[in-house]
């Protein structure tokens, strides 16, 4: 039942997203902008960046564009909507859908982010199972975390800046993992720690998920 | 009865009474380095245990306020939040006077100073959340649930990341901890007392705000 429910609102948002295809277009040519703007900045008189640049740059526009864009799952839809899911489906069915809709939309983000790095900057990883393996499961981790939040910043008045302030601090635990694992796929380090870091951060992923259905209910409520 | 439950007040006045004369006039070990500013460790050490606790303790609180959905509940939550703050915000000011004579800089990337600074900035973003709001009800059920997914959100942050990475603290990476030969027998003996002095008087500090909290709300209601 619980499964049912969610695929079904899964499909719904994936139906909406394909009927208002204008979402993810936008989204990736923020993307493509974003990209843009840090090769013309970087890129002058011919300068090469360094792995550790790349790194960086890759994680911190694509954390951005990640809070921009799962900042509209609660806010695009009117309150009186809310009343009528309300009416229809249990709390937890709805957040879970709602995140693993926003798992796929990270996905391809985080995919033509990395296509356009490739692109302008050249790919230095020289791990690439280990590099996609991490980005798929940090997807995981961001989207619930920024589900969440964004389901908390709806309930506030001006819920567009309030996103980022909520969402920011309480990511950066994750991004330390995640840019560990991230470093040593890009150097092509077999360091034991990977598996480590990989283990901790699917512990974690399973923690919030166990939150999100206890505390999403309360929330729901409102 | 009224007078057992107090009596942690005067505890903590005697403790700390006893703390503060004896960690500035005890003999110390003479170490390289180190000098004089061993005795820092009745101090900054203190203030950590002293935070993790209170924000325990608020995490809790926030809990119970979901269960029973009593003000009085997120009263405690809120006050126990803002002194571990504090606290922290003590921690680091302790600990970087002690960095600049022992390490050498004020702030030196430590993973555990930054663990710290990241903490307090989920707290503040905790307090900005609250600010936030006109309804007490929609304010305390919302930041108990900011609450809650903060506390989680340090438990990798502060217990397994520093055990993974080289840290210059104490305990990690090759230097000595609390346990080994360097804790001297003098130094134990102000230094127990000292963190069980700072809880009690951060727990008494917490106590008298979340009566002012109360009263303040008493008041507006007339």
């Amino acid at each position: 039942m619980f499964f049912k429910k969610t695929f079904k609102f899964f499909y719904k948002e994936i139906q909406l997203e394909i009927k208002f295809f204008n979402a993810i277009s936008g989204i990736l040519l923020y993307l493509m902008s974003t990209v843009f703007l840090c090769y013309t900045t970087l890129h002058v008189n011919g300068c090469i960046i360094n792995s550790n640049t790349w790194n960086t740059l890759f994680w911190i526009i694509l954390i951005f564009i990640y809070i921009d864009s799962v900042k509209k799952t609660f806010l695009q839809e009117r309150e009186n909507r809310h009343i009528y899911y309300y009416s229809l489906i249990k709390p937890e069915p709805f957040i879970f859908s709602k995140i693993f809709y926003n798992i796929i939309l990270l996905t391809v983000i985080s995919f033509f982010g990395f296509f356009f790095f490739t692109f302008l900057f050249g790919n230095p990883v020289k791990n690439q199972a280990l590099f996609i393996l991490n980005v798929v499961l940090s997807n995981i981790g961001f989207s619930s975390i920024l589900t969440l939040i964004s389901a908390i910043s709806s309930k506030l008045p001006n819920n567009n800046i309030i996103m980022s302030i909520l969402s920011i601090p309480i990511i950066i635990p994750l991004i330390i993992i995640i840019i560990h694992v991230s470093k040593n796929a890009i150097t092509g380090i077999e360091a034991d720690s990977n598996i480590w870091y990989i283990i901790i951060n699917i512990f974690i992923n399973s923690i919030i998920f166990l939150l999100i259905y206890i505390l999403f209910p309360f929330l729901w409520k409102n | 009865m009224e007078k057992l439950k107090n009596f942690y007040k005067p505890l903590s006045a005697i403790l700390l009474i006893y703390v503060c004369i004896n960690a500035l006039l005890i003999n110390s070990p003479r170490l390289n380095i180190l000098n004089e500013t061993i005795r820092s460790l009745h101090f900054h050490v203190p203030m950590w245990f002293g935070m993790v606790f209170l924000l325990l303790i608020s995490f809790i609180y926030s809990l119970l306020y979901l269960k029973k959905n009593k003000l009085y509940f997120d009263d405690n939550a809120v006050a126990f939040a803002n002194t571990g703050v504090l606290f922290g915000f003590l921690g680091i000011l302790t600990g970087m006077i002690w960095a600049k004579f022992t390490w050498g800089k004020f702030w030196n990337g430590d993973p555990k100073q930054n663990g710290a600074a990241i903490t307090l900035l989920i707290y503040f973003s905790y307090m900005i959340l609250r600010k936030n709001f006109s309804d007490k009800k929609q304010k305390a059920k919302i930041s108990a649930i900011y609450n809650i997914f903060a506390f989680f959100a340090l438990i990798p942050l502060l217990f397994i990341l520093p055990r993974l990475t080289d840290s210059l603290h104490p305990g990690s990476g090759g230097n000595p901890g609390f346990n080994s030969y360097d804790l001297d027998y003098n130094l134990r003996l102000v230094f127990y007392p000292a963190v069980i002095g700072w809880f009690l008087l951060g727990f008494w500090i917490s106590k008298l705000i979340s009566y002012i909290i109360y009263i303040k709300r008493k008041n507006k209601k007339n």
